[in-house]
């Protein structure tokens, strides 16, 4: 079959691979439909994130329909069209069992690679490095799911392909940071970043009963998005001081809540921002983080922070500020599994309508240029997708 | 995983290597030929072993770590261990830990099953049972380096624990206690496996526990993970021979 492949720091290439199949069973292989690109793919892209293969099948975020059942699946069957989390869950372990899903202890076949970085593995993730168990990845014609019961989740009928392929990922992700801040009525959140993830953030703190939601990004037609499909105020950092703008738009608090939704390529205008930058292109340091430093420093005193951009190994971030202002800290990769029927109901009633993320649909062919688009956003790009 | 318990790897309990050149090396310019080969050699097992992606290849590249250090520091506690006989008594022990969401009845029926072994150890152990209370090993390490033994049952309690020891005769005198204990708030299991390994004199023993004493820990974290989701799961998850763009379009 066909497949994308990383095959060294920003050299993606389409190539020939041989077709997955049924290797344990409560797998199931699915016929991609959709596939879609997503900022932390750019982290390994940029070489900032360790342990890719050259050769590596990449992508993370998709649906598709089932052709094939291992032995022990019971509840999908050939046929169904479904939608899989990012990250690949058991289903029966102790953090399954508490929602924690992306903490699964049994589906990581590379545990060893990672217990020296974070002391305990985690869950293994669709095409996300070998740290993350080197599964193959979703952008191909077909993809193994492994504990296909848990992870497979049925495509409610008259919901379109770009109105589920979001809910992959950039949905459940987006969720679950604005369900981590505990919004009472009252709340104002600000959110740092609008791409999918930080757009779902902010349509789904609204979900949550936000009162205002404040969107922070520097790219026009993105914060223009968060005002026009979203309803949230919105301030590029480019033009003013963000911390001082989000004091005086909150009668000097600060925001209840901090979702950053950028991660460890974040860009800035500060001296932290060259500091990082220079150390990153050095590689001294593997992550940048203005918008993680500026989120810590906006947050109203014991107020919560919600981290969903991923980080490698980032150590400098003010402790002193968390600390003395109180602050709680929520952050995971998503789990999915926990968020997702929620989210598929809300989309089946038409609350909640990601579509409008999918600015660019391609062939799997035209993969790496769409990528070329994604990361440097242009052509207004906020999600390429690829249809196999 | 690894247990706190444990205050030392291996190689801080083997003494340190003397500079007596062995006989074979002799004639080399003190060596230094050897060491550069050490490296290459090391070097390309490392990266070998790192690429198969395996617990064999994991193997591997534990070796290939051994030999660029050796090759770097002209030390090699494997010739010196052939050379040279460890004081006696002295003992390489490591413990690991994992708790498994299941009563310890279960899990201990689960570890005396026969072929369960094997099944986690794969490709880099050959287990076969001789009867419920004996089981003959072969690990195939690297450098076509093979060891065999008996290992014999000579504790059993169900639900509690389970002690193994290799036969008499056999060249490794390595010694596995498994304890099985309830956790706290009916999380399951807590399973502890320890792996004691008393070097002898023979120069043949000193290397197998060099070849063993690079990977225990790492032989240990994956039997005990591997173990665990076998038992919760019903499958150890993999990867193998999956779609990549490498080989012929798959992973060995």
């Amino acid at each position: 079959m066909r497949a994308l492949c990383w095959h060294g720091v920003n050299d993606l290439r389409v190539g020939r691979v041989a077709d997955p199949e049924i290797l344990n069973p409560h797998d199931v292989i699915l016929r991609v439909t959709m596939s879609a690109t997503c900022g932390s793919d750019l982290h390994f892209i940029d070489g900032f994130l360790p342990t890719m293969r050259e050769g590596d099948v990449i992508g993370h975020e998709f649906m598709g329909e089932v052709v094939e059942t291992g032995p022990e699946v019971r509840k999908v069957k050939k046929g169904d069209r479904v939608v899989v989390p990012s990250c690949i869950a058991c289903g029966g372990c102790w953090y399954c069992e508490h929602d924690l899903f992306s903490l699964c202890d049994n589906t990581n076949p590379r545990w060893e690679l990672q217990e020296p970085l974070l002391g305990y593995p985690t869950a293994g993730i669709f095409g996300y490095t070998h740290a993350f168990g080197g599964y193959a990845g979703s952008h191909a014609e077909y993809v193994r799911v492994p504990f296909a019961d848990n992870g497979c989740f049925k495509v409610p009928e008259g919901l379109r392909d770009d109105q589920v392929i979001f809910i992959s990922d950039a949905v459940p992700t987006g969720y679950m940071g604005a369900d981590f801040c505990n919004i009472q009525p009252g709340d104002v959140v600000a959110v740092w970043g609008c791409g999918g993830v930080g757009l779902m953030a902010q349509k789904s703190a609204f979900l949550l009963g936000a009162e205002r939601v404040i969107a922070i990004d520097r790219f026009p037609e993105r914060l223009r998005l968060a005002r026009e499909q979203i309803g949230a105020e919105t301030l590029n950092y480019e033009e003013v001081d963000v911390v001082e703008a989000l004091r005086e738009m909150t009668g000097g608090r600060g925001p209840d809540a901090c979702i950053d939704a950028v991660g460890m390529e974040a860009h800035g205008t500060t001296l932290d921002y060259t500091v990082d930058r220079v150390k990153q292109a050095l590689h001294v340091v593997t992550d940048r983080g203005p918008a993680l430093r500026q989120a810590i420093l906006a947050c109203r005193k014991g107020g919560t922070l919600s981290v969903l951009g991923v980080y490698g190994v980032m150590d400098t971030f003010p402790m002193g500020a968390l600390m003395n202002k109180g602050l709680t800290v929520r952050t995971a990769q998503q789990h999915g599994h926990h968020y997702v029927p929620r989210l598929l109901e809300l989309a089946a009633e038409g609350k909640l309508d990601s579509s409008f993320l999918l600015t660019h649909r391609l062939s799997l062919d035209e993969a790496p240029h769409g990528y070329d688009l994604f990361k440097h956003k242009e052509d207004g790009c906020v999600r390429a997708v690829f249809v196999p | 995983m690894q247990s706190p318990r444990v205050a030392q790897q291996p190689e801080a309990r083997i003494k340190p290597a003397t500079t007596t050149p062995l006989s074979w090396r002799a004639g080399l310019e003190d060596g230094r030929l050897w060491r550069a080969g050490a490296i290459l050699l090391g070097g390309a097992l490392l990266t070998g072993g790192l690429r198969r992606r395996s617990f064999g290849g994991l193997v591997l590249a534990f070796a290939g770590e051994e030999l660029i250090r050796q090759g770097v520091s002209g030390k090699s506690y494997l010739f010196q261990a052939v050379s040279e006989r460890l004081k006696p008594g002295e003992v390489v022990e490591i413990a690991s830990a994992v708790t498994i969401g299941k009563s310890a009845d279960e899990v201990y029926r689960r570890w005396r099953k026969p072929g369960t072994m094997q099944q986690i150890l794969g490709g880099v152990v050959t287990v076969t049972e001789l009867d419920g209370n004996r089981a003959h090993w072969r690990l195939n390490g690297p450098l076509d380096t093979r060891l065999e033994w008996d290992m014999a049952l000579v504790e059993d309690r169900p639900g509690e624990r389970v002690r193994w020891k290799a036969s008499s005769e056999a060249r490794v005198p390595v010694e596995a206690l498994v304890e099985f204990r309830a956790a706290p708030a009916n999380q399951g299991t807590e399973v502890l496996l320890r792996l004691t390994m008393a070097p002898p004199g023979a120069a043949i023993a000193q290397q197998v526990v060099k070849v063993l004493g690079v990977v225990p820990s790492a032989i240990e974290g994956k039997v005990l993970r591997r173990f665990k989701s076998l038992v919760e799961t019903g499958e150890i998850p993999t990867t193998r021979r999956q779609p990549a763009c490498r080989g012929d379009g798959r992973d060995e």
